[in-house]
């Protein structure tokens, strides 16, 4: 295998760097036998070479070797510097909704105005996404939270606008695998690589808590945020937006009704995007969820948002006692693309004089 | 025999999660609702259960933007008048959109629709209706919440007290005004569906109801003819139908024509409890400034294109120092 001097990767999955190699081998999928297989292109026309690149991997070498087998697209560094998006938050805050609902709504040409088109970088990452989750989704299903001891991104797909052609990868694991303190715990490690988080938080209900008041820690929150700190880059060069997920619990309470009520923008204006910040934190301040407010004193660019997913509270099918839930009016999704829109304002993939202002304080 | 029982999860006014236990008590109309409706009974309280059924639903999606806009007023006004809710208005217990037959739950309305009474009432009741319903008005108007649909079919009467209920095309102040809502009552700009709902959009409709009230005429969706009306009954609405909408009274400006008493329960801004929070976000943007410019991004690199424009204002810069060194030495020279 050579090696490209000047390109070096960080791998979203284990967080190594590496040169990326520029050897005529990839690693094509073999759905019958369920396996990579080496191919060489070097003999395909140009034309050829470059779709067998489209849809081929590279097995990522993990210098560290503390991660399983895994592959990146083959086309991972073909564009501008990959964008890696982290979303933490609590078990059951609705981060796998959110993520599902804001990569469909991009997929339905939610980011058009913006002039930011979507599609699969990972065909397969992406065909699987979709079956797990989008298509359950749309059918009215509540998904099952994420099973622990996920180190995978979620999806990895490519945006093409005003700022370039850019990777973006998406990471959702197990709100209890980032509440874990256990030092060897892989699933947050995307953490390391990471270069914009969604902090996720959902306001709860006490009578289905049994608590009283918001919780005095968000464990997810304060593990993340130490952690991101610690990065060489420290906390000025990191983009976070907090997505207060299932507002539509909150659909008929200020200041909450009057963003919902608005729909999904169609332009980016950061003034507007710091009244709405500044709505949302002083909504979790004022209902004692301050220490879900943590991301926002700490990174200096940062935006607040109120989201819904579904638009709705899931219900179990067939009435109470019933564990699988579903949406009795199907999905109406509020605003989720907003976070996804901030950070992308933020990280110049939105460009113009109103999306550098985005997240400033 | 047992009485059967509905266990139902529901929002209150503030949006809290409450469990409910219903009984039954069989079917209610009103003439004001375009929505199915139940009586019920919680914890010995009679209630009202406006529901869409599935079937209602599949048939006219519409049914549940009005019971939207019913929940909607009727949250903002519990809210409001979180203290002392006024009797004038139908209120607000609980609501489920998200349920298989999205519902709200009202207090069981006081008296009965006006439209069959107000052909009989003296004088006295006369006034204490209209009274009574500038009053309603001005309560809604307080917290900014217009009813869209006023009309002798949405008021009720009893013992010369008057309800106003069926918000189901309420609309709230400042926002884009929406068509519907029975045009034989609504503003011209109501309905036409222009510009932004203001807190005298009501008072078209409340006028002609007025109107009927003394007169009987009834309202035809065109401005009324008063060139008859009696003189208390056209001073009392001078400047309402002949006006532009920001030249017409208030409902509080008509209460002082009516030298009525205009005390009202204590209101409250549900957003009050924000003000903290919003100080201490400012404090925390003041001392983050300073640090931070724009274009800063992530992943150690700056905004794409920010780089070469810095090269460009570099190379700029040693464009100019030198053409001032070529010029400075051709001057010497």
């Amino acid at each position: 295998m050579t090696e490209s001097a000047g390109r070096r990767v960080r791998c979203p999955i284990c967080a190594d760097e590496y040169p990326w190699p520029d050897d005529p081998v990839i690693s094509l999928f073999d759905e019958e036998n369920d396996a990579y297989q080496l191919v060489d292109v070097s003999t395909a026309t140009p034309e050829k070479q470059a779709d067998l690149a489209r849809r081929g991997y590279r097995e990522c070498p993990n210098p560290s070797g503390d991660t399983p087998q895994h592959y990146l697209p083959a086309t991972y560094v073909d564009y501008l510097a990959p964008l890696v998006i982290g979303l933490v938050g609590a078990p059951a805050s609705g981060k796998t909704h959110l993520l599902t609902a804001m990569i469909r709504q991009a997929y339905m040409g939610g980011l058009r105005a913006h002039r930011i088109t979507t599609a699969a970088l990972d065909f397969r990452r992406h065909a699987d996404f979709r079956s797990r989750y989008i298509d359950r989704f749309e059918k009215g299903d509540a998904l099952p939270g994420t099973e622990t001891g996920v180190v995978e991104a979620a999806d990895i797909l490519l945006l093409r606008g005003p700022g370039g052609e850019r990777p973006v990868t998406f990471f959702d694991v197990a709100g209890e695998d980032l509440q874990s303190t256990a030092a060897l715990n892989r699933s947050s490690r995307f953490l390391v690589g990471a270069n914009a988080v969604i902090f996720v938080y959902a306001p709860e209900d006490p009578l289905e808590t049994k608590e009283a008041a918001a919780p005095t820690e968000n464990r997810s929150f304060d593990l993340a945020v130490e952690r991101l700190q610690g990065r060489p880059a420290g906390t000025d060069r990191l983009p976070v937006t907090v997505a207060v997920t299932k507002s539509d619990r909150l659909r008929y309470v200020a200041p909450a009704d009057r963003w919902l009520r608005r729909g999904d923008e169609h332009m980016v204006d950061a003034t507007r995007i710091r009244a709405e910040s500044r709505d949302v934190f002083s909504y979790l301040h004022h209902i004692g969820a301050g220490a879900s407010l943590g991301p926002f004193e700490t990174f200096k660019r940062c935006t607040l948002h109120f989201v819904s997913a579904s638009g709705g509270d899931a219900i179990p099918v067939g009435g109470r006692g019933n564990l699988d839930k579903h949406f009795a009016r199907g999905v109406r999704p509020i605003r989720v693309l907003e976070p996804l829109v901030s950070i992308l304002a933020m990280t110049g993939m939105i460009t113009g004089p109103e999306a550098s202002k985005v997240g400033l304080p | 025999m047992t009485e059967r029982t509905d266990v139902v999860l529901c929002r209150d006014v503030h949006g809290r999660l409450r469990e409910i236990h219903l009984a039954d008590r069989g079917a209610f109309v009103t003439p004001g609702s375009a929505l199915q409706q139940r009586l019920v009974v919680a914890n010995d309280q009679r209630l009202i259960r406006k529901f869409v059924s599935r079937a209602d639903g599949a048939r006219n999606p519409h049914l549940y933007e009005l019971l939207d806009n019913e929940v909607r007023a009727g949250t903002r006004l519990g809210q409001v008048y979180a203290g002392l809710y006024p009797a004038d208005l139908s209120r607000l217990v609980a609501y489920n959109l998200d349920a298989e037959e999205p519902f709200v739950l009202l207090r069981d309305y006081t008296g009965l629709p006006a439209a069959d009474l107000i052909k009989q009432f003296d004088d006295a009741e006369r006034r204490q209706f209209q009274v009574g319903l500038l009053r309603a008005l001005q309560l809604t108007a307080v917290a900014g919440v217009v009813h869209g649909a006023v009309s002798p079919t949405t008021v009720r009467w009893a013992d010369g007290r008057l309800q106003l209920v069926d918000f189901e095309f309420a609309e709230r102040v400042g926002e884009p005004r929406r068509t519907g809502g029975g045009l034989r009552f609504r503003s011209p700009e109501q309905a036409a569906g222009l510009g932004e709902v203001d807190v005298r959009d009501d008072l078209w409709a409340a006028s002609l109801l007025i109107r009927t009230l003394y007169t009987g005429a009834e309202a035809n969706g065109s401005p009324p003819d008063r060139r008859r009306d009696p003189e208390r009954l056209r001073s009392l609405l001078d400047g309402i139908f002949d006006n532009p909408l920001e030249q017409r009274p208030t409902p509080a400006d008509l209460l002082v024509r009516l030298h009525a008493g205009q005390e009202l329960p204590p209101s409250v801004d549900p957003e009050v409890g924000l003000a903290a929070g919003r100080r201490l976000f400012e404090e925390i943007n003041r001392d983050k400034r300073g640090t931070v410019s724009a274009g800063t991004v992530a992943d150690g690199g700056t905004t794409p294109g920010s780089g070469s424009k810095r090269v460009l204002a570099l190379m700029a810069m040693v464009a100019v120092l030198a053409a001032v060194l070529i010029i400075g030495m051709v001057v010497l020279v």
